[in-house]
């Protein structure tokens, strides 16, 4: 997917770690974030960091609480709260490696990105370049999330990748990128079967 | 430093019994009143002869009128109309003090439009302005106070009203927090009656607009029926000296006393008209009607008080809509009736103190660029801040 969206920055980091870091968007911005897309942050030095949205958090405030505790709502306070007032959608980005001079990595980067640094969804081709990278390298940063929906993620991040690897040329991607996981999962039959179960849903 | 609790624990409990002791005093006030006030229910003309008669003869005077409906009178709320427009405006400022490195007053007003049956999101605006230098200081040298500030504020407010309301067409209503006109405090200058002038010539021109202003007041504790009973029940040849602070019956307020008739939720009182006199003479100000309205869901009456101009209250199909458009709004928010766009104009319009800091610094900036080295906060200030860190 390359269209004038990938140019157009879809949050603003507020934190970051080692690992993951939140950006936040606000509300009427809601139809950018995708839950399984490929994102990058591109820092001053001109190296990338790449991340999954592995989440995506609306927060509310005491204005809100009350407006849902309400009997009825009229329309327009509705849009109010959604396109008017300062409430962040989060998106929690997983790490799943950065590229320096150019050189793709499946490693966590040298340092997180920046507050206020932009969050931008990967272009189509950068897509197949990070992924086609190596021997998927970046898929230990999924499988080793806890209390997260690791199989929607994977399956998410598939169906996105394989979309992406589909204009080009490397029809193979999907089916490596399968036995990988079978690979990476054989010790651990519930979440591969897990797994399995929801690529399914993809045929 | 911590509150002692300890010696404040001492005082609870006869804190506690002289609390008692005064709201047993209210209550048989408040029987005593509200005995009085349904006994003149039907007595409207008398009442309002009597307090014109009053208005004529007393210097000061500052109490309510009834306009023509009977004192014990409730309507409940009509349907809202499906369309119209609603614009609130609320202000904030930062107060300009001596302690900081350098005196200056932002004034802010949030301002917002509800177009109602558009479907669409409120337009909103802030409206910030930093006051002119020459307005920092009074005519004897010293810093404006809150009061001022306050006034300036108000016309921010009004004026930004005026602006914001300038293409809207079908029924506009607007709605401020507090009293309808503006506070003049007790020493009135030059700059306050110039101040209160451009304030009523905005609203003579949203009048010529046929835009309905109003004020809300939640939680009110003003006493202006229990002092026109106290005048009405006056003799005559007393009246030109009659002394408010001789009023027998005190501390019940008019929202306590229209508990009695204004019963339902949505319902609202007569329309009662706003005498308010006072040997400072002040020419040019604004008529003010005002009716109380009870936003409850139904448990126990909570009654808030509705001013708008006199103008309106001559239509009784613009007290219908002003009456319906208000309680429609506070429902919004049922859990704590209050108007919604009124808490969103406030919510835009306050100051944070991370804002304030922030304007100073760009002040200081700009004095520094023009080869001025001035600003130092107090010492007192320096200590302070330590102790929000």
């Amino acid at each position: 997917m390359t269209t004038e969206q990938n140019l157009i920055p879809i949050g603003k980091l507020l934190r970051a770690d080692a690992s993951s870091f939140v950006a936040g968007c606000r509300v009427k911005d809601m139809q950018n974030p995708k839950f399984g897309a490929l994102v990058k942050v591109a820092l001053e030095d001109g190296d990338e960091i790449f991340g999954l949205i592995q989440n995506i958090v609306i927060n509310d405030d005491g204005l809100v609480r009350q407006l849902v505790s309400g009997m009825s709502i009229p329309s327009e306070y509705t849009e109010d709260n959604r396109y008017n007032r300062n409430l962040p959608v989060e998106i929690h980005v997983l790490t799943v490696g950065f590229k320096h001079q150019g050189k793709v990595s499946h490693q966590l980067p040298p340092k997180p990105p920046m507050s206020l640094d932009k969050l931008y969804y990967c272009t189509d081709s950068e897509v197949v370049e990070f992924t086609s990278h190596g021997r998927f390298g970046y898929f230990r940063h999924i499988l080793r999330m806890e209390d997260q929906p690791v199989e929607e993620l994977l399956v998410s991040h598939l169906d996105k990748a394989r979309a992406a690897h589909g204009d080009k040329t490397n029809l193979d991607w999907y089916a490596q990128a399968c036995q990988e996981l079978i690979v990476s999962l054989r010790d651990d039959y519930q979440r591969l079967a897990n797994v399995l179960n929801a690529l399914a849903e993809l045929e | 430093m911590p509150v002692n609790y300890l010696q404040v624990e001492n005082n609870l409990v006869t804190f506690s019994e002289k609390t008692k002791q005064h709201h047993d005093q209210l209550k048989v006030a408040r029987e005593q009143l509200t005995g009085t006030y349904k006994a003149l229910d039907g007595s409207s003309a008398a009442i309002r002869t009597k307090i014109e008669k009053a208005e004529s003869v007393l210097k000061s005077i500052y109490c309510a009128k009834p306009t023509g409906e009977p004192l014990l009178f409730a309507k409940n709320a009509p349907p809202a109309p499906e369309q119209y427009t609603l614009v609130a405006a609320d202000g904030s400022q930062i107060n300009p003090s001596r302690h900081r490195s350098l005196q200056f007053c932002v004034i802010n007003v949030g301002l917002i439009k509800l177009l109602k049956g558009s479907g669409k999101a409120p337009e909103i605006e802030i409206q910030s302005s930093l006051l002119d230098f020459e307005h920092l200081y009074s005519a004897e040298g010293t810093l404006v106070g809150e009061d001022m500030v306050a006034l300036f504020r108000d016309h921010a407010e009004r004026k930004a009203i005026l602006d914001f309301t300038g293409l809207d067409e079908g029924p506009i209503i607007t709605l401020t927090d507090g009293p309808l006109d503006v506070y003049l405090g007790m020493n009135i200058d030059q700059r306050r009656k110039d101040l209160q002038e451009e304030v009523f010539t905005v609203n003579r021109h949203l009048e010529a607009r046929g835009v309905i202003s109003a004020g809300y007041i939640d939680k009110p504790g003003s006493e202006m029926l229990s002092r026109m009973l106290s005048v009405y029940n006056t003799p005559d040849d007393k009246l030109a000296s009659y002394d408010d602070k001789q009023r027998p019956i005190r501390g019940v307020p008019d929202a306590e006393l229209l508990e009695v008739c204004v019963t339902q939720p949505g319902q609202r009182s007569a329309v009662f008209e706003a005498v308010s006199k006072n040997p400072i003479v002040v020419e040019k100000r604004i008529p003010v009607c005002f009716f109380y309205l009870n936003v409850s869901q139904g448990e126990k009456p909570w009654l808030v008080r509705v001013e708008f101009p006199v103008w309106v209250s001559k239509d009784p199909n613009l007290v219908d809509l002003l009456h319906s458009v208000v309680y429609a709004e506070t429902q919004v928010l049922d859990t704590h009736p209050y108007p919604y766009l009124l808490h969103r104009s406030h919510e835009l319009a306050v100051i944070s103190m991370a804002e304030a800091d922030a304007v100073e610094s760009m002040l200081l900036q700009q004095l520094d660029a023009d080869g001025l080295r001035l600003g130092q906060i107090s010492n007192k200030e320096a200590n302070k801040a330590l102790l929000r860190r």
